[in-house]
C-alpha cells in the first residue's frame, strides 16, 4: 500500500512543481539573445505571420535591432498585454483593429509618440489621442456576383440589404473584428436603436452567417450568396491567383456607413524598456518602402502620401468621397457593440 | 530448538465470515519436511503466505531461527518479506518473464555479478538446469520451470522453504519422480520445507511429517504412518486414503459390527466410530472360507491392485485386493477383518 | 463554471438558460449527435459483423482499411469536403464543374461519421468475436430460427459494447468543435469557442451559460448509458479466439461486402487524401508577400511553415503524454494491487475528464484562472492563463483515460504472484517495482505515451483557447487556414498529421505483433 501511495505522492509532487514552474516558459517563434548591440525590441502582433515576417526582416537587416515577434489574435494579446501590466516585457503593439489600442491607451499603458509621426498621415487615418498611429488602412466594401446580379441593381446604401429581393442572398460576418468596427460605427452615425433594428432585420431576411471575410467572398464565387460585405483586400487576393475569379466588389454611395475605412494600427508600450528602438520600428513601419509593401503587397491603402499607387484599388480622393464620417477614435467601443450583438442574437 | 515455531496463528479475512486460520500452531525443526495437508479451501496456503510475510497475523506469532517475524497483539510485528530469508515456490512457479533462466535465478542472489553467477550455476546444477541457463522461461515446459523455480529459491541458501502446491501443475507421470529428486535434494542440502498439498498421496510420500488441516484449524499432526493407521478423526481418516467408518457398540477391546467381531486398537465402551483400511479386509470365497457374506456392488480395476465396493447388510464397504483372484458383480463373497479397527475420538 | 455563470450577470438580461439562439444551438447538437449515431451504426453493425461472423475474403485487410479514417482528425475531414468542391475546389478543377460540396448540418454529419466510425467498428467487432457460440447454438438446436436468435440471443450479447461505443460516438460529437466551426453548422461547442475567442468578458459569462448546456447534455447521455447498463450482466465466457463456424457468403452477397467496405474507404480515407494531395501539388509559395518585385524576398516554399509547427505540436504534446502516463501509473497500480472503494472511484475520475467536452474543459479552467482564484492566489491565476503549463496539464488531464487502458494491460503481465517472488527472494517494494513490475509494464507503457501523444497533437479546441499565445500546432494551423478558405497552405500541416499518426500507430501495431 505504501508503495503506490508513495508513487501518486511523487506524480502529484511533480505534477504541481510542473505547473507552478513552467508559467515562465512559454514557447517563443524566434530566440532571444540580447547579444546585438543595437539592441532588440519585442512585438506584440496582431496581424498575420505571413503577412508582416518580410517587413520585419527587413527592419532587422537594416538597423542590426533584433526583433522577437509575438503573434496572436489582437484581442487576445491586448488581453495578455492588460493581464501582464506593469510586467511586460512588450515594446510595441500592432493591432489589427482600432478598438484593441483604444482599450490600451484607456487603461494608460501606452506611451506617447513623436508629434511628426502625425504629420504625413491623411484624415481618414488620424486618431484625436495620438497615443497610437495606423499603419495601413483598409476599407469595407459590397462584394458582389456579376453574373447574379447586374450592377444597376446594386443596392446604394448598407440599409437597402434588409430588402425583400435579397431574402437569403447576402452574406455577413458577426463575430469578424471588422465587422464589429463597422457596427461600432454605425451606432455612432444612427444610434443603437436603429443599428439593433438594422441587425434584427438582417437576420429577418435570412444573411447567411460566416467565420471570416474569407469565406464570404468564397462563397460569392461558389454560388451560395450574391451579395456580400467583407473588406476591400480579400476580393484582389483572391483576383491576383486568378484573374477570372466571378466576384467584383464596388463602394455604397458615397457617405453611406458601409464604406467605413479602418485602419490597423501601432502604439509603444508605456512599460518598455527600448523606447527608442520601438520608435524607430513605428517609423520603419511607417516608411515609404513599406507602406509601399503594403499596397502593393497586400493591397491595402497606404496611410503615407507619396507611396506608388496600386492600380487595382481606388485613388485617395474617390476613398476619401466614399468615407463616411467617423473618427477613428469613436471606433473604440467595442464592449456596447458586443453587448448590442448579443442582443440582437448574433453572438 | 525448534526451527520455525508457528503458534496460535489466526486470520481473518472479512469480519463476518469465519476465520481462515483459526489458531493454528506447530513446529518445524531444521532439515525436516512438513506436509500441510487439507481440502481446497482449508487455510493451508494462507497459513504459508503468513509465514512468509505476505500476510498479516490477526493473532498469533511466528518464530523462525531465534527471531520473532511476526507478533500480533498489543505490540505487532511484522517483519517484511524481503528481510525473511525464508524462500518460496509458487504453484505457478513464479518465473520472471523478462528474464533468462540464469537472470531468474542470479536475481535472488547478493554480491559482484561474478559471484552471482557462479552461485546462480551451482543452484541450477542441483536441479539439473544448467544447459538452459540462457533461455526464457516461456520456452521451458512445465517441469523444467519447477525446476528452474526451486533453484530460484535454493540460490539464497535459505533453511527454510516454502512450497505451495507445487506439483500439482506436472503431468501424472512427471509427480512421482520429480517428488522423489526434490525429497533427495532438500535432505542433502539439509533444507527444511513446509509443502502445502490436497493431494494425500503426495503428503504420505513425501513428508517427514504431515500436519492435517480442516477448516483453518490442525486436526492432527504426525509422522505419515501414524496419521495414516491412527488417524484421530473421521476426518483425517478419511482424507488420507480411502477408509470405511463403521458404527459400533464397543465392550472393552470388541465389538460387533456388520463385519463380524472386531478387535479394537483400545479400550472403550459404549458407541463409537471405528475405522478400517480397505486393505486390511481380506476377501474369499463363500464356500471356502468363514466370515460375513456380502454381494459385489461394483470393482474398479487399476491396473496394480481392486478396489471393491462390496455390500454388506445396508452399508457398502469398500475392500482393497489384489489382482490374484478377481470376484465379478452380483458375485458373492466373503469378508474377514485382518487388523485391528481403530477407534475415533467422538467429536 | 456554474458559479460564474449564475453569479456574474450584472447588466446583462437575466434571460433564462434556454434561450432562442442557445435552444436552437441545443436542438443543432442533439440532432447532430443522433444522426451521427444512426448513420455510423448502420454502417458499422453490418461491417463488424462481415469482419467477425462472415467468411468475407481479405476481412483483416477490409478492417484495417476500416479502422484507417482514425489517423484523419476531424477538422482535416473538414478542410477536404470544403477543399474538394465550390469554385476552385478539386471537382471544379478536375471536371469543370463548379459541384457546392454540402456544409452546415450535411457536411457536419458526413465527416463527423466518417471520423466516428471505426470506433463503433472496433467496439462491435471485438464484442462479436467474444460473443459466446454455444448460446446461439444451444437456440438452434431448440429450433429457432436465424433471425430469431440474432434477435433473442446475438443482440441482447452486443449491448454493452453497442452503449460503451454509442457513448463514444455521442460524447465525440457533442464535443467537436474543429468540424462544426468549419462547416459553419451552429452547435454549442462552436458557441462557447467563439465567446471564448473573443476574449471580452461579456461574452465568457454567455460562453459559461452555454458550456452548463453543454455539461449538461454529456451528462444526461451517460446517466443514459448507466441506466440501460444497470439491467445488463457482463457474463464473458471467457477469453476469445473460440473456433467457430463462419456464415458462408455467396457471390453476391461476397460482393456487397467488398462494395461496403470500400464505399465507406473511399469516402472516409481515399477522398479526403486525394483532396490534400492536390492541393499541396502546387508547391510554390503562395502568400501576400511572396513577390520579389518589392524588395521584401520571401522565398519561403510551403513546407517551411510546418517545421515550427511541428515543433509547437511536440512541445505541446510530449509533456502532456509524459504526464499522462506518469499519472496513469500509479492509478492503475493502485487499482490492480489495492482495490478498495478508493481506488475504485480513484480509477473512474479520469473518464470524467475524457467524457468532458474539451471547449467545456477549457472554459472552466480559464474561468479559474481569470476569475475563479481566490485573493492571495490571484497572480498564480493570471500566470497560468495561457501557459505551457496549463495547456499541457489540461491535455493529461482530458487524455488521461486513453493513458490507463494500456497500461491496465501491460500490467496483466506484471502479476501480483511476480512481485511476491521478488520479495521472497530478498528484495524490497522498490526494487520490486523497479526491477520486476515496471520492465513488464514497458509495452503498456510505451502505447500509453504514444496514445496520449497522438491525441494531443490531433487536438483542437483546447490547444486553441489554452496555448500561450503565439502558438501554432498543426492542428491550429491547419484550423485557421481552411477557415480563412487558403486551402493551398493547409495540405503540408494536414499531411503532417496523418503522416505521424499513421507512422506511430504503425510502429505501436508491430511491436504489439513482436511481443504478441
Amino acid at each position: 500500500m505504501l508503495l503506490a501511495r508513495r508513487v501518486l505522492l511523487i506524480a502529484l509532487l511533480t505534477l504541481t512543481v510542473s505547473v507552478l514552474g513552467l508559467p515562465g516558459c512559454e514557447s517563443e517563434d524566434t530566440p532571444n539573445p540580447d547579444a546585438s548591440e543595437a539592441g532588440s525590441i519585442e512585438v506584440y502582433c496582431g496581424r498575420s505571420q505571413s503577412l508582416v515576417e518580410p517587413i520585419i526582416e527587413r527592419f532587422e537587416k537594416e538597423t542590426g535591432i533584433t526583433v522577437n515577434v509575438r503573434y496572436g489574435k489582437t484581442s487576445q494579446l491586448a488581453l495578455t498585454l492588460q493581464t501582464e501590466g506593469e510586467r511586460t516585457d512588450a515594446d510595441v503593439f500592432w493591432a489589427q483593429d482600432v478598438s484593441s489600442l483604444g482599450l490600451l491607451a484607456e487603461a494608460d499603458l501606452v506611451a506617447p509618440l513623436d508629434e511628426k509621426l502625425f504629420e504625413n498621415l491623411p484624415a481618414w487615418a488620424q486618431p484625436a489621442s495620438k497615443k497610437w498611429i495606423a499603419t495601413s488602412g483598409r476599407a469595407r466594401v459590397l462584394a458582389y456576383a456579376p453574373s447574379r446580379v447586374n450592377e444597376a441593381d446594386l443596392p446604394q446604401s448598407v440599409f437597402d440589404l434588409t430588402d425583400a429581393k435579397w431574402q437569403g442572398r447576402v452574406g455577413w460576418a458577426p463575430t469578424n473584428g471588422s465587422f464589429q468596427a463597422f457596427v461600432t460605427a454605425m451606432r455612432q452615425t444612427h444610434g443603437d436603436a436603429r443599428t439593433l433594428e438594422w441587425l434584427n432585420a438582417m437576420k429577418a431576411n435570412g444573411a447567411k452567417v460566416y467565420p471570416k471575410n474569407t469565406p464570404i467572398v468564397q462563397a460569392l464565387a461558389d454560388g451560395e450568396i450574391d451579395l456580400g460585405i467583407p473588406n476591400h483586400y480579400y476580393l484582389l487576393r483572391f483576383q491576383a491567383k486568378d484573374p477570372a475569379f466571378p466576384v467584383a466588389q464596388a463602394f455604397f454611395k458615397d457617405g453611406d456607413v458601409g464604406n467605413l475605412v479602418m485602419v490597423a494600427g501601432a502604439c509603444v508600450l508605456k512599460e518598455s524598456k527600448n523606447q527608442e528602438n520601438a520608435d524607430a520600428f513605428i517609423r520603419f513601419v511607417l516608411s515609404t518602402e513599406s507602406q509601399r509593401y503594403f499596397t502593393i503587397g497586400n493591397n491595402e491603402y497606404p496611410v503615407v502620401s507619396g507611396v506608388e499607387q496600386n492600380e487595382k484599388l481606388v485613388s485617395e480622393e474617390a476613398l476619401r468621397a466614399a468615407a463616411p464620417a467617423v473618427e477613428l477614435d469613436d471606433l473604440q467601443d467595442l464592449e456596447g457593440t458586443l453587448g448590442l450583438l448579443t442582443r440582437a442574437g448574433l453572438l | 530448538m525448534a526451527l520455525l515455531s508457528v503458534q496460535n496463528l489466526t486470520k481473518r479475512f472479512h469480519v463476518d465470515h469465519p476465520a481462515a486460520v483459526d489458531g493454528v500452531s506447530f513446529d518445524v525443526q531444521p532439515g525436516e519436511i512438513l506436509v500441510l495437508l487439507g481440502p481446497s479451501g482449508c487455510g493451508k496456503t494462507t497459513v504459508l503466505r503468513m509465514i512468509a510475510g505476505f500476510e498479516h497475523a490477526d493473532r498469533g506469532s511466528v518464530r523462525f531461527d531465534g527471531q520473532t517475524l511476526t507478533q500480533a497483539g498489543d505490540t505487532p510485528k511484522h517483519v517484511r518479506p524481503e528481510h525473511r530469508n525464508i524462500g518460496f515456490v509458487f504453484q505457478d512457479y513464479a518465473l520472471f518473464p523478462h528474464m533468462s533462466v540464469i537472470r531468474n535465478v542470479m536475481y535472488g542472489l547478493h554480491g559482484k555479478r561474478s559471484d552471482r553467477r557462479v552461485r546462480a550455476l551451482q543452484a541450477l546444477d542441483l536441479v539439473g538446469m544448467t544447459d538452459y541457463a540462457e533461455r526464457r522461461p516461456h520456452e521451458l515446459s512445465g517441469g523444467q520451470q519447477q525446476r528452474v523455480a526451486l533453484a530460484r529459491s535454493l540460490g539464497p541458501s535459505p533453511r527454510l522453504i516454502l512450497l505451495d502446491e507445487p506439483f500439482s501443475n506436472l503431468d501424472a507421470s512427471l509427480r512421482e519422480n520429480t517428488r522423489q529428486e526434490m525429497r533427495k535434494l532438500l535432505h542433502e542440502q539439509d533444507m527444511a520445507a513446509i509443502l502445502v498439498t490436497h493431494d494425500q498421496e503426495e503428503a504420505l510420500s513425501f513428508a517427514d511429517r504431515i500436519a492435517v488441516m480442516s477448516a483453518g484449524r490442525i486436526e492432527q499432526v504426525g509422522a505419515p504412518r501414524d496419521v495414516y493407521e491412527q488417524p484421530t478423526s473421521a476426518f483425517a481418516a478419511t482424507l488420507l486414503g480411502r477408509v470405511n467408518l463403521l458404527q459400533v457398540n464397543a465392550n472393552g477391546c470388541e465389538a460387533d459390527s456388520i463385519l463380524g467381531r472386531l478387535r479394537l486398537d483400545r479400550e472403550v465402551h459404549g458407541p463409537i466410530t471405528v475405522a478400517i483400511r480397505p486393505e486390511h479386509i481380506l476377501l474369499s470365497d463363500p464356500s471356502e472360507a468363514n466370515g460375513v457374506h456380502g454381494t459385489v456392488v461394483s470393482q474398479d480395476y487399476k491396473g496394480h491392485d481392486l478396489t471393491y465396493r462390496i455390500q454388506v447388510d445396508e452399508q457398502i464397504v469398500t475392500v482393497q485386493s489384489d489382482c490374484r483372484t478377481t470376484y465379478p458383480e452380483e458375485a458373492s463373497v466373503a469378508l474377514r477383518v485382518v487388523a485391528d479397527a481403530v477407534v475415533l475420538p467422538a467429536k | 463554471m456554474v458559479a460564474y455563470a449564475f453569479s456574474v450577470g450584472g447588466d446583462s438580461d437575466p434571460t433564462p438558460l434556454l434561450r432562442g439562439e442557445n435552444l436552437t444551438r441545443l436542438i443543432n447538437t442533439v440532432t447532430l449527435a443522433v444522426g451521427v449515431l444512426c448513420i455510423v451504426t448502420l454502417l458499422a453493425a453490418p461491417m463488424a459483423w462481415l469482419a467477425a461472423r462472415s467468411n468475407l475474403a481479405l476481412r483483416t485487410t477490409l478492417s484495417v482499411l476500416a479502422v484507417l479514417p482514425l489517423a484523419i482528425p476531424g477538422y482535416v475531414m473538414a478542410y477536404a469536403l470544403k477543399g474538394m468542391g465550390g469554385y476552385g475546389g478539386m471537382i471544379s478543377a478536375w471536371a469543370g464543374v463548379n459541384i457546392n460540396t454540402p456544409t452546415g448540418y450535411w457536411g457536419a454529419l458526413l465527416c463527423l461519421s466518417a471520423y466516428n466510425l471505426p470506433y463503433m467498428f472496433l467496439t462491435l467487432r471485438a464484442a462479436m468475436f467474444s460473443v459466446d457460440p454455444s448460446l446461439e447454438e444451444a437456440a438452434f438446436s431448440l429450433g429457432r430460427s436465424r433471425l430469431s436468435v440474432a434477435r433473442n440471443v446475438l443482440l441482447p450479447q452486443l449491448l454493452p459494447a453497442f452503449l460503451a461505443g454509442s457513448m463514444l460516438v455521442l460524447l465525440h460529437v457533442i464535443a467537436d468543435f474543429g468540424v462544426v466551426s468549419l462547416m459553419r453548422f451552429e452547435t454549442l461547442s462552436y458557441d462557447v469557442f467563439l465567446k471564448l475567442e473573443s476574449g471580452h468578458s461579456t461574452s465568457r459569462y454567455l460562453a459559461s451559460r452555454s458550456g452548463l448546456l453543454l455539461m449538461g447534455l454529456a451528462a444526461v447521455f451517460i446517466a443514459m448509458e448507466m441506466y440501460l447498463l444497470r439491467r445488463v450482466r457482463l457474463d464473458r465466457a471467457g477469453t476469445g479466439n473460440v473456433r467457430r463456424r463462419r456464415i458462408r457468403l455467396s457471390a453476391l452477397w461476397q460482393t456487397a461486402g467488398f462494395a461496403l467496405f470500400g464505399v465507406v474507404f473511399l469516402v472516409s480515407v481515399i477522398t479526403p487524401v486525394t483532396t490534400i494531395v492536390y492541393w499541396a501539388w502546387p508547391a510554390d509559395a503562395i502568400g501576400a508577400a511572396g513577390d520579389a518585385s518589392f524588395g521584401f524576398e520571401s522565398n519561403r516554399s510551403l513546407m517551411y511553415g510546418v517545421w515550427p509547427a511541428l515543433w509547437d505540436s511536440i512541445y505541446c504534446s510530449m509533456p502532456a503524454a509524459l504526464l499522462a502516463t506518469g499519472l496513469a501509473i500509479p492509478i492503475a497500480l493502485l487499482r490492480a494491487r489495492y482495490p478498495s472503494r478508493r481506488a475504485f472511484v480513484l480509477e473512474r475520475l479520469p473518464y470524467i475528464g475524457y467524457a468532458t467536452p474539451a471547449l467545456v474543459f477549457a472554459l472552466s479552467l480559464v474561468l479559474v484562472c481569470l476569475w475563479g482564484m481566490p485573493g492571495p492566489l490571484r497572480g498564480i491565476g493570471s500566470a497560468l492563463y495561457q501557459s505551457l503549463s496549463l495547456l499541457v496539464y489540461a491535455y493529461a488531464i482530458h487524455f488521461l483515460a486513453e493513458a490507463v487502458g494500456p497500461i491496465r494491460s501491460g500490467l496483466y503481465l506484471a502479476r501480483p504472484r511476480l512481485e511476491e517472488a521478488s520479495r521472497s527472494l530478498g528484495h524490497g517494494r522498490w526494487q520490486t517495482f523497479f526491477q520486476i513490475t515496471l520492465p513488464l509494464m514497458r509495452h503498456g507503457v510505451i502505447v500509453s505515451l504514444v496514445l496520449v501523444f497522438i491525441s494531443c497533437m490531433k487536438e483542437l479546441p483546447l490547444t486553441m483557447i489554452l496555448s500561450p499565445t503565439g502558438t501554432q500546432t498543426l492542428a491550429m494551423a491547419v484550423w485557421s487556414n481552411t477557415e480563412e478558405v487558403l486551402y493551398d497552405r493547409v495540405a503540408p500541416y494536414a499531411l503532417a498529421i496523418m503522416l505521424i499518426s499513421s507512422v506511430l500507430v504503425g510502429i505501436l501495431l508491430m511491436r504489439g505483433r513482436e511481443n504478441n
